[in-house]
């Protein structure tokens, strides 16, 4: 009845069955703009990474990982400071939008953490001879990593109340005192993690070392973007039918439990 | 032929000792396996998360469908208390 009813008003109304608009929606458009330019990015940084880009002198092949994990490492940055700033912005003033940057924030922070904990070890074996060892910046990316998991598991386990958002929030901002500390860690207390980008070494040392690691780069940079923005509108449905749940409860109507 | 094999080095011995090999010391690890590896890796954490979003989304759907599910029925019992 109401089922059938509303389905065949969203198709009189340009809309299709289960609410998929047959109308493009204007943040669909930007959605689908951002996929499309990750895409022709990733693909162009693949492109240049292992058909231009010559293969290094002393690690080999091997180090055509770095033009994949170090945007990776930039992607959790980006992903941490979404956290950050939707965590602190909930703090402020409490809305489901800055509580679905945070959180859409924190897992690409996990998503793309795992890309820097999988490939890092990798290029070490060739690179150090063994896959991992207790450097600063291995160490304090992990912790990072680690927070950012001990947030998703909060809000997995936890309720989705004020109370339990806005101690989300707490360990969001908590989280990002960490990012300064993995970035300067080498700086600091040395290690042996490479600085090639931001040491005073000689660098990518050919032209097309420092167009695959731009495009790695950019293409990253779209791509979480693009990540968090579809988390973030996965994130606010959940929030309008929770509440929608909730008014169904009040006017008399159980939904959950005789679906 | 008793060729010493290259060991695996602890960060400390590669500082203090150096020991000699016969020939050319055996590759440790390949490096066109460890990029495959990586890069393996990389997209089968992408198509997890997209796994994972689709199971939410699919709860998403489900309790969308119990509440629909609940209009029906109380439109069902508000038409046949107007109709008795």
């Amino acid at each position: 009845m109401y089922r059938a009813r509303r389905q065949s008003t969203l198709w009189e109304s340009g809309e299709g069955p289960g609410n998929v608009p047959l109308v493009k929606r204007k943040g669909d458009t930007i959605f689908y703009a951002l996929l499309a330019t990750s895409a022709i990015l990733l693909l162009l940084t693949i492109h240049w990474a292992f058909l231009k880009a010559p293969i290094e002198a002393r690690m080999g092949i091997v180090q055509k990982i770095f033009y994949f994990h170090v945007p990776s490492a930039y992607a959790m940055y980006i992903g941490a400071t979404s956290c950050f700033c939707g965590s602190v912005a909930y703090l402020l003033k409490p809305t489901d939008v800055r509580d679905a940057i945070a959180r859409a924030g924190a897992e690409l922070s996990i998503v793309m953490g795992a890309i820097v904990m999988i490939t890092g070890p990798l290029w070490a074996a060739k690179a150090w001879g063994y896959f991992w060892t207790w450097d600063p910046r291995l160490t304090t990316a992990m912790l990072s990593w680690l927070i950012y998991v001990a947030y998703v598991v909060l809000r997995a386990f936890s309720g989705d109340g004020p109370g339990e958002r806005k101690f989300a929030a707490a360990l969001g901002v908590l989280g990002a005192a960490n990012l300064p500390i993995i970035h300067y860690s080498v700086q600091k207390w040395g290690g042996q993690h490479p600085t090639v980008v931001t040491g005073k070494g000689g660098g990518l040392q050919h032209p097309d070392m420092k167009i695959a690691f731009a495009l790695g780069m950019i293409a990253f940079t779209v791509f979480a973007v693009t990540l968090i923005y579809a988390r973030v509108k996965l994130e606010l449905v959940k929030s309008r039918l929770s509440r929608a749940e909730e008014d169904a409860i009040d006017l008399g109507l159980d939904d959950r439990t005789e679906a | 032929m008793n060729q010493e094999q290259p060991t695996q080095p602890t960060p400390d011995g590669r500082s203090t000792d150096f020991k000699p090999v016969e020939g050319a010391p055996a590759e440790q690890y390949s490096g066109g396996a460890l990029l495959v590896e990586a890069y393996a890796a990389i997209w089968l954490i992408l198509v997890a998360w997209l796994f994972m979003m689709w199971r939410k989304q699919s709860s998403l759907a489900a309790r969308l469908d119990g509440l629909e599910a609940a209009i029906d029925r109380a439109e069902a019992a508000k038409a046949k208390k107007a109709a008795s």
